[in-house]
């Protein structure tokens, strides 16, 4: 298969692109680095990669940041930042390469551990995270030719630990090979409209 | 209780207002009527009712709209759109409002059934109305002072099952009465970073 992964870079595309690129040819996309430069805060950048790519047989998302900082002193404009970057940023990716993939081919976005189980300082992620759930779940009814959408919702990477030490009180880390195998199910599998939870 | 309502025109709102009942001093809020006009996507009208209405006990919200359109053709302007109004509306009132609560206050918003059930052209809502659960059990996390929050989730309406019914092939509707006391429970009971699923 052609697997385009957006955000390859990171802990969690690292974590896909070793996975899935045991069995598949990945095209590697980020910000600034990879193959591919796009911006998932402008359609028009995620236009172009596309048509640079042709047709993929999965797009894979591990790519969006949010915004951590304790409610009482959160303003709108920071948590939009988180709204537009990590949520938004990944549905455009969803709507724009839903007309891109070959038949039965699969989008997987990435969410987080945080809207099931949430920290101090997190309603943003919390937020973002619960509503990509949502969205794949209703997406996948919708999807024609057999293309598929799941979202895969890790717990608190190993290789993160150290990141975010102090914000996570007793939560279990998983290691980036369990994080890696939900989206080859998610990319293999048949499944969609599901929340890959990885804890 | 000093309670605003926000919305109360609709069809919701004035269910949560019958339910509160005549013990409560209930403050009015709607985008055209109530004694106070707001538009929940914009901040500064929002900054503007607060000053308006000073210390409150409770602030419910059964306003804002999510965009209905097939995933096909959903543009990222209108997706945008609904998350600027229902979800950032609502998430501005408690970031905007928590200094104007008094200790043991609470906030109430609303989601509804379409992240649980998803329908065809429902994507957005979906996304808006699990984004807000998951905004809730995070906030109910940081808010201080014993301000609590919690989400009505309602289900389809018998009031509006006529003009949406064909949306939403199958699914019961509910009187909305029985939406109201989901708000009775949320601001004099003790609860928070609750969702309340009806019907």
């Amino acid at each position: 298969m052609r697997v385009l992964i957006v955000g390859a870079e990171g802990t969690v595309g690292k974590a896909a692109a070793a996975e899935l690129g045991r069995r598949h040819e990945i095209i590697k996309a980020g910000r600034t680095s990879g193959e591919v430069n796009v911006d998932l805060a402008d359609e028009s950048s995620i236009h172009a990669m596309f048509k640079k790519l042709g047709k993929l047989d999965a797009v894979v998302a591990t790519a969006g940041h949010v915004h951590f900082g304790p409610l009482a002193t959160m303003t709108g404009e920071q948590f939009k930042k988180g709204l537009l970057d990590k949520l938004l940023g990944q549905i455009n990716l969803a709507l724009v390469g839903q007309h891109h993939l070959n038949d039965s081919g699969s989008i997987t976005l990435t969410s987080g551990v945080l809207d099931r189980d949430p920290i101090r300082q997190g309603a943003n992620a919390a937020a973002v995270n619960g509503a990509l759930g949502a969205f794949v779940k209703s997406a996948a009814i919708e999807l024609p030719r057999g293309l598929r959408i799941n979202v895969v919702s890790p717990g608190l990477l190993e290789d993160s630990v150290k990141k975010y030490e102090g914000f996570f009180p007793g939560h279990e880390p998983v290691s980036s090979a369990r994080v890696g195998l939900a989206f080859a199910k998610s990319v293999e599998g048949a499944l969609t409209g599901q929340v890959i939870i990885i804890a | 209780m000093r309670i605003l309502v926000i919305g109360a025109a609709g069809t919701v709102g004035r269910a949560a207002v019958a339910a509160l009942g005549n013990h409560h001093q209930i403050i009015k809020a709607g985008r055209s009527s109530g004694g106070v006009q707001v538009d929940i996507a914009d901040s500064v009208s929002i900054a503007a009712m607060y000053k308006k209405t000073g210390t409150l006990d409770a602030v419910v919200c059964c306003a804002g709209q999510a965009h209905f359109a097939p995933l096909s053709r959903i543009t990222e302007e209108q997706f945008l759109g609904g998350l600027k109004n229902k979800l950032m509306g609502q998430i501005n009132l408690v970031l905007m409002g928590q200094g104007c609560l008094s200790d043991g206050g609470s906030f109430t918003l609303t989601s509804g059934s379409l992240d649980r059930y998803p329908v065809r052209q429902g994507s957005n809502a979906a996304t808006i109305n699990a984004a807000l659960a998951g905004f809730v059990r995070a906030a109910a996390l940081d808010l201080d002072r014993g301000l609590r929050i919690n989400l009505v989730s309602p289900t389809l309406l018998d009031e509006s099952s006529a003009r949406l019914a064909t949306l939403l092939p199958g699914h019961e509707s509910i009187p909305a009465a029985r939406a109201g006391l989901a708000y009775v429970k949320s601001v004099e009971g003790g609860q928070t970073g609750q969702v309340y699923c009806i019907g």
